[in-house]
């Protein structure tokens, strides 16, 4: 799916391309055209829609489409008594191509009296490179510095040069979502199978995953829990990019293992439901891309990032007790009937009860496999349909790696309104710091215990206690879950003083340390994360401890006691929580 | 290659039987001496050294002797004191509870003759507070949960009270340093360093962090030992057969780019440690590798993946062909006296068995003395040689490729049968804060692993092995894109897009921010 190959095709197929919002193209398309333009640089990952910014910017401003479609490596447009050079793939050029071409940029970016202006757009190892290629003189070197820090920092501090940079793999993944759902679902395409006869008793699977994708009404979970996946996948760091988005959704709707290339045609339609095998060309299912090769799931950037949810995989007795022995326990029919039976398409199909029959009762060739693959698909639907009544009572997010992460997003809401985070989310977070600082199970939640080792701090135990730091407001110091102003996240932040003499020290919180932090509250310590998170956490203990000595140091309060050493060491009294003992010693 | 003499001015008739592990590699690489230990060890002669005036300063090659700190009260406090719990439990006064203690402690101390611990009233507001102190100390200890004898445990290095020597106490209480532990491999990587071009930058750098300003808990091992106790007499007779060698000055860099990092001096041990043991394995295959005259030294790294990959086998061989180098150098190295002028005019002598026994003693140190075993066959006494030679060597030397590589996370057998090089999430965490100034792009930091420590993680590095069509570029891309996510996941990586990511220093950029 590349912008250039995807116009050919629209031509070809003669349909209407669907439109997406893109607001960073009105943005560029004003800034050219105003009195102080700025050179302007796209980068962002493969897919996240580089070119078609290019292609619009240059066809809004006026530029000819048949001379954009030649396919100039390097285009130029009079905008006024100025000229836009717009190069839509920076890699594209040879070095010899693009050396004159980085020189004059270098030069006029730094001009404030140019009449020359830039728009470029490569991946960020695609610029680096180009710079980094270009002839090392000095505009091209202070360049490189600049473009650096714009992409590492997101800002220079080089005020000479006029030039911005727009990172789109930093645009949020899972508005764009829902926006292609909204596009691909609603299109006037789909109008033809009206007159289909596969669609008109309802069971073509292509039909039938796309009415699921529509959603049965504004209550229906399906986008939202997806959209969620989506948000929690960014928050860890792993960005979903336009075309993969768009990937998602197309093997969503088409996916079913025994078509050609896991995808089906509406000419595979009669041959999937003649089958009898309807069911495994489930949405649900397809989301994780199991409609493809195991080896191919696993190389697909996409379906990587939504797999390391374990959907599927994960789950609670409660939901397995339902999916099991739901048909004959009284205790779960009602659950039974509402969630399993009410779906007869993906859900209580005759190939799921008679696998699961045949499990019950223990039949000797008992395809054991086959009830548990199903099972997978099961807690995968039920992880998308689960309406929001149930959810609490289920445990939804116990169907995910990420048990906490009903409570992270929670918290990531109410951070978002500005309204009071739940007071179990920073009880926990504070418990899990605890029990992390000192290495014991300590249950303090309404303090934080700040303990050192006395030897290396990547020391597992902490038996030397630093300070207790009061989580309510008193005396200048706080705990709280604030929003992180640099990305729209939060973390919590440890205020040791009144005013500003020692500013608050912050802990981003991605969903995966939260996770660690809620294991670790719970008492569990979970060996799978534990180091990456172990660290991170270790290094915010060694932030706090340089601050609280600072914080000494202002007081006066440093103990030099000449001839004595004061050590307190932590104790545990009888509910488990820390207190403070005094040891002197005479040395 | 420098094979430099042996030197005579130690001469102990308890020293090794045959000299050739020690010419090869030096007197001496110990496979018990665990990377920490070496690094005690090594603390112990810098202290030593410092003390006399001349850290990391060797007059003459291998003349180094110094006398250690033995710190016997402390270590007794700490690690051969069973009393402190059964006297905390009969519970009665302060008073009550000292006499019991002191009593008891009288009558099982080891290797001191003066056993009044009396002064240690003094020191303590109660019973209870010096048991505080105890627990502290033998929680922090090095390897404090191994069950090694009292006298090789140690407390962790604060500064240098908390520094002393292994040493063997005997019941009848006489003190003795038997090499178990302190096997001298401390020596050696003090000697390296000593001869690396960066020896004045690492002798300031140590000695202000470590020795000079220590931290206020070192205060705490005085107040328990008192006075400072040395070892009786001079430890002599470490032996590092090279003048200079390349990956001396490597360790040497890693070790300034460690200490000069913005954290606690007290941080930076594991990392020492780590590098320490990385570099010295290095060293041992390296010199087995030149006197073999093989390709420079790979190591195949896999990064742990889920199921069995090419790479894992290519790894795991590599392992295995690391592993038998130095076995093969020790056989080479007696063999090829054979093929020396030397040896034919000896065979071609009136008496070529006793001409021929000249030459290995002269080169080997071997026979020593009379053995009546010995056959007349020149060729049969370098058989024997081989043999006991390679007895000898598969004990301790032969091993520390196997041990040492463990014990810093390079090597391990998890989800395998066999081992094979897979580093461990700390190991790649310290290799980026040695070898990453501030930030550097991921491919060169493959290139760099590459260059530095032989590394194959990437398909830049495996060409070899790609273009042997032993394994497809997929297979080693996908190693290093592991390599990628890992380093991600560890805070180490900042990834700019799918085909650009920056190696960072994690203290080097707090520092920035």
């Amino acid at each position: 799916m590349y912008d250039e190959s995807i116009q050919r095709a629209l031509h070809r197929h003669k349909i209407r391309p669907i439109t997406l919002p893109a607001p960073l193209r009105d943005r560029l398309v004003t800034m050219f055209q105003s009195d102080a333009p700025v050179s302007h640089i796209i980068t962002g990952t493969a897919g996240d829609g580089k070119t078609y910014h290019c292609r619009e910017v240059w066809t809004e401003l006026g530029g000819d489409v048949t001379a954009w479609n030649l396919g100039d490596k390097i285009q130029r447009l009079v905008v006024g008594d100025r000229t836009l050079v717009i190069v839509k793939d920076l890699s594209e050029l040879r070095d010899d191509e693009s050396n004159d071409l980085i020189i004059a940029f270098a030069r006029d970016v730094a001009d404030p009296d140019t009449r020359t202006f830039y728009l470029f757009a490569a991946n960020h190892g695609q610029l680096l490179e180009k710079l980094k290629s270009a002839p090392a003189t000095p505009e091209v070197l202070r360049i490189s510095k600049v473009v650096e820090d714009l992409l590492v920092t997101s800002a220079s501090v080089d005020g000479g040069i006029a030039l911005e940079l727009t990172d789109l793999s930093r645009s949020p993944a899972s508005e764009m979502a829902m926006a292609i759902i909204e596009e691909v679902t609603g299109h006037e395409g789909w109008n033809g199978c009206e007159d289909c006869g596969a669609s008109g008793d309802g069971t073509c699977p292509i039909f039938e995953n796309r009415r699921r994708l529509i959603g049965d009404g504004p209550h229906d979970p399906f986008k939202r829990r997806l959209t969620a996946l989506i948000e929690l996948s960014e928050r860890n760091g792993g960005h979903f990019p336009v075309r993969q988005l768009l990937a998602l959704v197309a093997n969503a709707i088409l996916g079913h293992p025994e078509a050609r290339d896991g995808l089906m045609s509406c000419n595979d339609v009669t041959n999937v439901q003649s089958s009898g095998h309807a069911d495994r060309a489930s949405i649900y299912r397809n989301i994780f891309g199991e409609n493809l090769k195991p080896s191919k799931a696993e190389k697909t950037e996409l379906f990587r990032k939504l797999n390391a949810f374990g959907i599927g995989a994960e789950t609670s007795n409660r939901v397995d007790n339902l999916l099991v022995y739901g048909a004959d326990d009284p205790a779960y029919a009602a659950s039974y009937a509402e969630l399993m039976l009410n779906d007869p398409v993906y859900g209580a199909t005759p190939a799921y009860t008679n696998a699961q029959r045949a499990y019950l009762e223990g039949a000797d060739d008992g395809d054991r496999a086959g009830f548990l693959s199903a099972l997978r698909a099961q807690r995968q639907r039920l992880f998308f349909t689960m309406p929001d009544a149930k959810a609490a009572d289920y445990d939804l997010w116990d169907l995910t790696v990420f048990r906490y992460a009903g409570l992270y997003l929670e918290v990531a809401e109410k951070i978002a309104a500005k309204q009071a985070v739940p007071r179990a989310a920073l009880n926990m977070v504070v418990r899990g710091l605890n029990r992390i600082f000192t290495g014991m199970l300590v249950q303090n939640q309404d303090e934080l215990v700040l303990a050192t080792s006395g030897s290396y701090s990547q020391s597992k135990r902490s038996p030397l206690l630093d300070e207790l730091i009061s989580v309510p407001r008193s005396g200048g110091e706080e705990v709280s879950i604030v929003a992180d102003k640099s990305d729209g996240a939060f973390g919590v932040a440890v205020r040791l003083v009144r005013g500003t003499e020692i500013a608050p020290v912050f802990l981003s919180l991605s969903p995966t340390r939260f996770e660690f932090l809620g294991r670790v509250a719970e008492g569990a310590l979970p060996s799978s994360f534990s180091l990456e998170c172990h660290e991170d956490l270790l290094a915010f203990k060694a932030r706090l401890l340089r601050e609280t000595e600072n914080r000494r140091k202002l007081d006066g309060d440093e103990e030099a006691t000449d001839g004595e050493l004061v050590l307190r060491f932590i104790e545990l009294n009888a509910d488990g929580r820390a207190q403070a003992r005094r040891v002197i010693v005479r040395v | 290659m420098e094979i430099l003499t042996r030197p005579t001015e130690f001469e102990d008739r308890a020293g090794p039987a045959f000299w050739i592990d020690e010419a090869i590699w030096g007197h001496r690489l110990h496979d018990e001496q665990a990377p920490w230990l070496i690094f005690l060890e090594f603390m112990t002669v810098l202290l030593a050294e410092h003390r006399e005036g001349r850290a990391l300063k060797e007059a003459r090659l291998n003349s180094l002797s110094y006398k250690p700190q033995l710190q016997l009260r402390l270590r007794n406090l700490v690690f051969n004191n069973p009393h402190v719990m059964t006297v905390q439990a009969e519970a009665r006064s302060d008073d009550a509870a000292w006499s019991s203690w002191l009593e008891k402690m009288a009558e099982t101390v080891g290797g001191i003759d003066q056993r009044d611990f009396s002064y240690l009233r003094d020191r303590f507001e109660s019973f209870n507070d010096f048991a505080a102190v105890l627990s502290f100390l033998q929680g922090s200890a090095i390897e404090g949960t191994s069950n090694k004898r009292w006298s090789s445990k140690f407390v962790f290095p604060f500064g240098p009270h908390a520094l002393y020597e292994d040493v063997n106490v005997k019941p009848s209480g006489s003190v003795s340093n038997d090499r178990r532990f302190f096997a001298r491999s401390g020596e050696l990587l003090y000697l390296m360093l000593c001869r690396s071009q960066h020896a004045d930058a690492l002798r300031g750098l140590l000695v202000t962090k470590f020795l000079e300003s220590p931290a206020p808990y070192d205060s705490m091992a005085r107040a328990l030992q008192g006075e400072r106790q040395l070892a009786k007499a001079e430890r002599g007779g470490a032996y590092l057969p090279c003048s200079s060698h390349p990956i001396f000055d490597r360790l040497a860099a890693d070790w300034l780019a460690i200490l000069n990092l913005p954290i606690p001096a007290h941080d930076a041990i594991p990392h020492l440690v780590t590098m320490t043991g990385l570099n010295l394995i290095l060293y041992q295959l390296d010199r087995a590798r030149e006197l073999l005259d093989r390709a420079p030294i790979a190591l195949v790294c896999e990064i742990v993946s889920p199921r069995k990959s090419v790479v894992r086998d290519l790894s795991a061989d590599s392992y295995q062909h690391n592993n038998m180098l130095p076995q093969q150098a020790i056989e080479h190295f007696v063999r090829r006296v054979t093929a020396t002028d030397a040896w034919t005019e000896a065979l071609a002598s009136d008496d070529p068995t006793l001409n021929t026994i000249d030459i290995l003693k002269r080169e080997f140190g071997w026979p020593d003395g009379d053995d009546d075993e010995l056959s007349t066959d020149p060729q049969e006494f370098v058989d024997a040689l081989v043999d006991r030679a390679a007895v000898r060597h598969k004990q301790h030397v032969g091993k520390i490729h196997m041990t040492w590589s463990r014990a810093i996370g390079l090597a391990s057998r998890r989800s395998s049968r066999r081992v094979r090089y897979a580093p461990t999430d700390r190991l790649l965490k310290t290799l980026v804060i040695a070898c990453v100034g501030e930030r550097l792009e991921f491919k060169d930091f493959l290139v760099l692993l590459h260059d530095r420590y032989g590394f194959v993680i990437g398909d830049a590095q495996a060409r070899p092995f790609i273009d042997a069509g032993t394994a497809d570029q997929e297979d080693f891309s996908d190693n290093a894109h592991r390599l990628e996510e890992r380093l991600a996941s560890l805070g180490l990586l900042k990834r700019l897009s799918d085909s650009c990511a920056y190696v960072e220093n994690p203290f080097q950029r707090a520092q920035a921010a």
